[in-house]
């Protein structure tokens, strides 16, 4: 817990803030840390002590993969030796105890979801986290660029700001699809990331066919995002091609930048907003 | 394999291993996009300093990209800090694609 806050203060993150982890990486850290992502299927992550340093993740879903990244980060931070670590079950248990692994997890739990950062996302929409519906804790937990689960074990296991019996039912039922259909009825899409004018980050990461739910009456500059459909919780659009968009309120309230990546992407971490033109598939 | 085949499939695959099409490839050296395609069919020599830019873009050493080394990483190598019981951990193909992956990664001198 120490470690994490010591990162955020040496590079002047707010506690209050989300923290993308693969920027802090990438454009931080001195040397810098080479991200790659790749397409390998028993690994969730490995960490390579040598100059310059290099995580590689595996293949994942993004919010898996941002959590092992923070994972990988802690075993640079510590001083760990090379590592790989292998492709676990969620809430697999009989796995022998593994202090450094427990370590690094802990930093990447309190890198990302510190205590103030969880209290103030929950804050400043005006919800209680004691009494947090599960889509508020979707909201929050796309905030802050984790998964679902990930915020809500945390929160119950690390920052005990839930009762077990909030986590259990958190945990328990409805699960993502019910949460997501709640909130977009038949509109739900099957991976949805939303997004409020209460985001911290500026630049906010997601992959092509997510659907991206947007503050009401939002604009989306160029063709990554594809045309936006209203809905009462905002507007709903669907992240289309690899690039970076400008999206904005017309009233001057709210902008931020939604960088889509191409689903599954395995390559380097600083190109994976990078747009393609048409016809670049060729050449695959 | 001669040289020349050697680099140019080096640079194919490192291309792709950098998540980077051809065309984002030819944007950022500004070059034109049928350049890159001839380079990484072996019908056009690449120079030096080509060479060095490749292989900051790709973040891989310009000596395996210029078709030194193995084409895949042993894994009792010196230079592999990881433990070989690590390596065990994952399937024989994904294995396969870290020691390959390995053999080209940049690693400067302590």
């Amino acid at each position: 817990m120490i470690k994490a806050d010591e990162v955020r203060d040496k590079f002047d993150i707010s506690p209050e803030s989300a923290v993308n982890v693969f920027d802090l990486c990438g454009e931080r850290f001195e040397p810098r840390i080479i991200i790659r992502f790749t397409d390998i299927k028993s690994m969730e992550g490995l960490y390579l002590r040598q100059t310059p340093p290099e995580i590689w993740l595996g293949d994942r879903p993004l919010v898996r993969r941002v959590f092992n990244c923070a994972h990988e980060l802690g075993h640079h931070v510590f001083g760990h030796g090379s590592t790989v670590d292998e492709l676990t079950a969620e809430g697999e248990s009989g796995r022998s105890f593994e202090p450094n692994e427990f370590l690094v997890d802990t930093f990447a739990g309190f890198l990302l979801m510190p205590r103030i950062a969880v209290l103030n996302a929950f804050a400043r929409r005006a919800w209680k986290i004691e009494d947090a519906n599960p889509q508020q804790f979707f909201v929050v937990s796309c905030s802050l660029g984790v998964g679902f689960e990930t915020l809500a074990s945390h929160s119950f296991f690390s920052l005990g700001l839930i009762g077990e019996a909030a986590y259990r039912q958190l945990i328990n039922k409805p699960g993502l699809p019910a949460i997501r259909k709640v909130m977009l009825g038949d509109l739900a899409p099957a991976r949805l990331l939303a997004v409020d004018t209460h985001q911290t980050l500026q630049s906010i990461d997601t992959e092509v066919g997510t659907g991206v739910l947007l503050p009401m009456g939002t604009v989306a500059e160029g063709k990554v995002l594809g045309d936006g459909v209203d809905t009462p919780r905002g507007r709903l659009f669907t992240a289309a091609a690899p690039g970076t968009a400008r999206v904005f309120c017309p009233d001057g309230s709210w902008a931020a930048f939604i960088r889509v990546m191409q689903d599954k992407y395995h390559g380097l971490s600083q190109y994976r907003h990078f747009p393609r033109e048409e016809g670049d598939e060729d050449d695959e | 394999m001669e040289q020349k085949l050697i680099i140019a499939s080096r640079l194919k695959e490192a291309r792709k291993r950098a998540g980077l099409t051809q065309g984002q490839v030819a944007t950022q050296m500004g070059l034109h996009r049928p350049t890159i395609s001839e380079i990484e069919a072996g019908h056009r020599s690449v120079a030096g300093e080509e060479l060095k830019a490749f292989a900051s873009m790709y973040e891989v050493s310009v000596s395996w990209l210029a078709g030194e080394g193995a084409e895949k990483l042993d894994p009792h190598d010196d230079r592999l800090q990881l433990a070989f019981r690590d390596l065990k951990k994952l399937k024989p193909e994904d294995l396969d694609k870290v020691l390959t992956a390995l053999a080209a990664i940049r690693r400067e001198e302590k």
